[in-house]
């Protein structure tokens, strides 16, 4: 066994829906405006209901392969040679690009609202420090952690949403549907694949809960309840700062929280707000590293998974400075790579239907 | 030159935290090679970064591969 | 336990060391930047900076011999590189988070000024909850370098006085820069900036003699709205025009209204608006294109300088017909303005049709301006008066003849 800790159910949740939370939280209001513009909801709620149905699937894989985890999964099905090649592509094509992606997005938003003239690798080198720390503790340590910091996040939350009620305009949201529901289907499907799609990743946790049966309802709870807080902060975002603004705008929820102003007194909150997604992008990131230092361990039947972290960071470390030569390369690669997520989230439910189909016993 | 020495330095602490871990591996002589083929191969990475020429971005495959699918649709 | 110790300097090592200095600035080093005036001279913007002067505004120290703010003035072609030629000028980096007023001289509002401010959106240093005005008849800098009593620093003098003005009076605009960002690009609305005018000789004003004086020279002082087509200037409201564009944008929060009495045309009264409400509404436009104004306030009797009974219902229904039809008037002057001197919708009907109706909208949009001025506008204006103050009727009717 490569992990000999086990978390519970209520952890669990906790653990997803902070992961979906993650990075999206910066950018996914920008995101869904491109298109949806004022149906930001529609397509937000659309978004999610097909996450759970994806959620669903993702469970039924774990529950009929008997909570193994993604790789035993992979070599049930294909065979012991075959399933490890896929295995490892899965980790190294997907997930890692994925965790470079995270680590990246957070180095960026540093750079382009907090500190502009620190070296990105600073900050990289700071973040992924604690994280591999986190990560040598082991699943138990950081998932304690991330229950210790989700009364913060909650506080964090209320305080955003309650100092920006006075500012609301809700005329922002009118017309509903201007130009009809096409654009809206539109922006919901990169709703799912970024974040929901990524929660396959937890296929390789859910064999570590301590009663993984329970874990359906976890599952679909965590998922509802951050891409419920998802929607809140992008419909927030257009009820505050507008449509075109929150389009215009990287980082919309940041803007968002820069106007909070309380008559004069409470205000320049942002940096404290940024809090929120530290902590978020911190749990997606440890997730991530996790799966990838675990996958790649049972790939390579490594004893102690924990050996491979470090390594594996300085991997993350090289490539996430590289992966984007420029803010518009990000922008233009976009579209590619929802369609690149589609491939890989989309294939384990396509390995389930397989073994379903062959009606292979397991 | 003095990103390399830091990218030095930086391999060298990563060696040297895992230090009492090889101790523990020294019969599972595949573990050992598994977490210097990872290290090594990041290492000659972090280091070409370091020496100052540009890395290509791995999402320059990605994007070669599968642009001519996404444009048929 | 001693080890434990020991175990603790890597640790306190480790809190000093990464708490991220890299983009520290101190205090001493930064020059305050509190408003930021733009103009256009040989095609190159000019930039006028006005800093802080932190010795003679701290309090315990205050050095009142010196000036509370100093200006800088640089030239760019872009206001990037005038910012930055600044430092040639200025002592310090100049530091701009806490920018409160962006003052365009009226020269560059007219050529048009919004591809100047793409750096205060883009540069994350920069907020957009600063405010905007224009100066009137003037360049930026001549606005920027009048020295003003009780506020010590000039631009939060500025700051302030918008904001009460437009709280309390009415006929002026407090918009930030994220409003006109948003009414620069909305295809619905038309920007309009509220004006800024110096009374006096502007260089009168840069002299500190001007601050030991009780009734100043040289003064800075708000004026009406002004109208622009795009970004840019059209013409400027008068202050009948700039409070019932107020009115319809429901930005009223609280001001006067004077009416004669109807006792005696010569003598006024005035009533306080404590609240008002406004709607903007549309017909189905296709068919039958008509849009309306409607207004709701609440009211006080403030002031009264003749004799009338205010205890009578009666004479309270006289008084609230007359605030709305002085309402009424000034909004019927708003629109006026709009659908025939500018033949621009700065009053934002637009923005309700995009609203209510986006079919007919997206027919529209593109030559909006046009349609928007064969459009009729139907205005009602609703005003109820609840309290007289601490008097019933006044001493005035009781007065010996």
């Amino acid at each position: 066994m490569l992990e000999n800790g086990r978390i519970s159910v209520r952890q669990f949740t906790v653990l997803v829906a902070l992961y979906t939370v993650g990075t999206a939280i910066l950018i996914i209001p920008s995101v869904l405006a491109a298109k949806a513009m004022q149906d930001i909801w529609i397509a937000g709620l659309i978004g999610l209901g097909a996450g759970l149905v994806l959620v669903f699937f993702y469970w039924k894989i774990a529950e009929r392969f008997q909570y193994m985890n993604l790789v035993e999964i992979l070599e049930k099905c294909f065979g012991k040679w075959i399933g490890k090649a896929v295995a490892f592509s899965y980790f190294v094509f997907y997930l890692f690009i994925l965790s470079t992606f995270v680590l990246r997005d957070i180095g960026d938003f540093m750079l382009t609202v907090m500190m502009v003239e620190t070296p990105i690798e600073a900050i990289h080198i700071i973040f992924l420090a604690v994280v591999l720390y986190g990560v040598k503790l082991g699943l138990e340590t950081f998932t304690r952690t991330t229950e210790l910091f989700l009364p913060w996040i909650v506080i964090l939350f209320v305080v955003l949403f309650i100092t920006l009620l006075p500012q609301i305009e809700f005329t922002n949201i009118l017309p509903v549907m201007e130009n009809g529901i096409q654009p809206v289907l539109r922006s919901s499907l990169s709703f799912i694949v970024f974040p929901f799609l990524e929660l396959v990743v937890f296929l390789m946790i859910i064999p570590y809960v301590n009663e993984p049966k329970k874990t359906k309802k976890a599952f679909l709870f965590g998922t509802a309840l951050g891409g419920g807080l998802l929607i809140l902060i992008a419909t927030l975002s257009i009820l505050v700062i507008g449509v075109n603004e929150t389009a215009r705008s990287i980082y919309p929820t940041y803007d968002l929280s820069k106007t909070i102003n309380i008559r004069e007194f409470f205000q320049r909150v942002e940096a404290f707000m940024a809090l929120i997604w530290f902590i978020t992008v911190f749990v997606k990131l440890v997730v991530l590293t996790y799966a990838l230092c675990l996958g790649l361990a049972s790939v390579f039947n490594v004893q102690d998974y924990k050996l491979l972290t470090l390594p594996i960071g300085l991997m993350l470390y090289v490539v996430s400075l590289v992966i984007f030569p420029s803010s518009t390369y990000l922008i233009e690669f976009t579209p590619i790579y929802d369609f690149y997520a589609v491939i890989w989230g989309l294939m384990p439910v396509f390995i389930w239907l397989v073994s379903l189909v062959r009606g292979k016993p397991v | 030159m003095v990103y390399t020495i830091i990218s030095l330095l930086i391999i060298g602490s990563i060696l040297l935290i895992d230090k009492r871990k090889f101790k523990k591996y020294k019969q599972s002589r595949k573990d050992i090679w598994v977490y210097f083929g990872i290290l090594g191969f990041g290492s000659c990475l972090l280091l070409y970064h370091s020496s100052g020429r540009t890395l290509p971005t791995p999402l320059i495959w990605i994007e070669a591969s599968l642009k001519p699918i996404i444009s048929i649709f | 336990m001693k080890l434990k110790k020991i175990r603790l300097i890597p640790v306190i090592a480790l809190i000093l060391l990464l708490t991220g200095c890299w983009n520290s600035r101190e205090l001493e080093d930064i020059g305050i930047a509190v408003a930021m005036g733009i103009d256009k001279a040989d095609g190159q913007y000019v930039v006028t900076v006005q800093l802080v002067n932190p010795s003679s505004i701290s309090a315990r120290m205050g050095d009142s011999s010196r000036a509370p703010i100093v200006t800088y003035q640089e030239k760019g072609k872009t206001i990037f590189e005038a910012i930055r030629r600044l430092t040639k000028t200025a002592p310090r980096k100049t530091f701009y988070p806490h920018l409160k007023m962006l003052v365009i001289g009226e020269k560059l509002a007219r050529e048009g000024f919004a591809k100047s401010l793409d750096l205060l959106a883009r540069d994350p240093e920069f907020r957009s909850d600063f405010f905007v005005v224009v100066a009137k008849d003037q360049r930026a800098d001549h606005v920027l370098n009048v020295l003003v009593p009780v506020e010590k620093i000039a631009a939060q003098n500025m700051y302030v006085k918008l904001k009460t003005s437009a709280d309390v009076f009415a006929p002026t605009l407090a918009l930030t820069f994220g409003d006109l960002l948003h009414d620069l690009t909305s295809p619905g609305k038309q920007p309009v900036i509220t004006g800024i005018q110096l009374t006096g000789d502007p260089a009168e004003g840069e002299k500190m003699e001007n601050l030991q004086q009780v009734n100043p020279k040289v003064r800075l002082k708000y004026t009406n709205i002004a109208v622009f087509n795009v970004d840019k200037l059209k013409g400027w409201l008068n202050e009948k025009e700039s409070k019932g564009y107020n009115y319809v944008q429901n930005h009223v929060k609280s001001t006067i209204v004077t009416v004669p009495c109807f006792s005696n045309k010569k003598e006024h009264l005035s009533v306080e608006l404590i609240d008002a409400d406004t709607k903007l509404k549309t017909n189905s436009m296709s068919s039958q294109p008509e849009m309306s104004v409607s207004v709701k306030a609440d009211a006080n009797i403030a002031e009264v300088g003749c004799s009338i009974d205010l205890t009578k219902q009666d004479t309270i229904e006289k008084v609230e017909k007359l605030v709305e039809k002085d309402i009424n008037n000034k909004i019927r002057s708003s629109i006026k303005a709009a659908q025939q001197k500018y033949k621009l919708d700065f009053l934002g009907f637009g923005e309700v049709v995009h609203r209510s109706e986006p079919k007919y909208w997206k027919r529209v949009k593109n030559n909006w301006d046009k349609e928007f001025v064969t459009i009729p506008i139907r205005s009602r204006v609703d005003v109820h008066i609840h309290k007289l103050g601490k008097r019933g009727n006044s001493y005035i009717n009781e007065l010996k003849e």
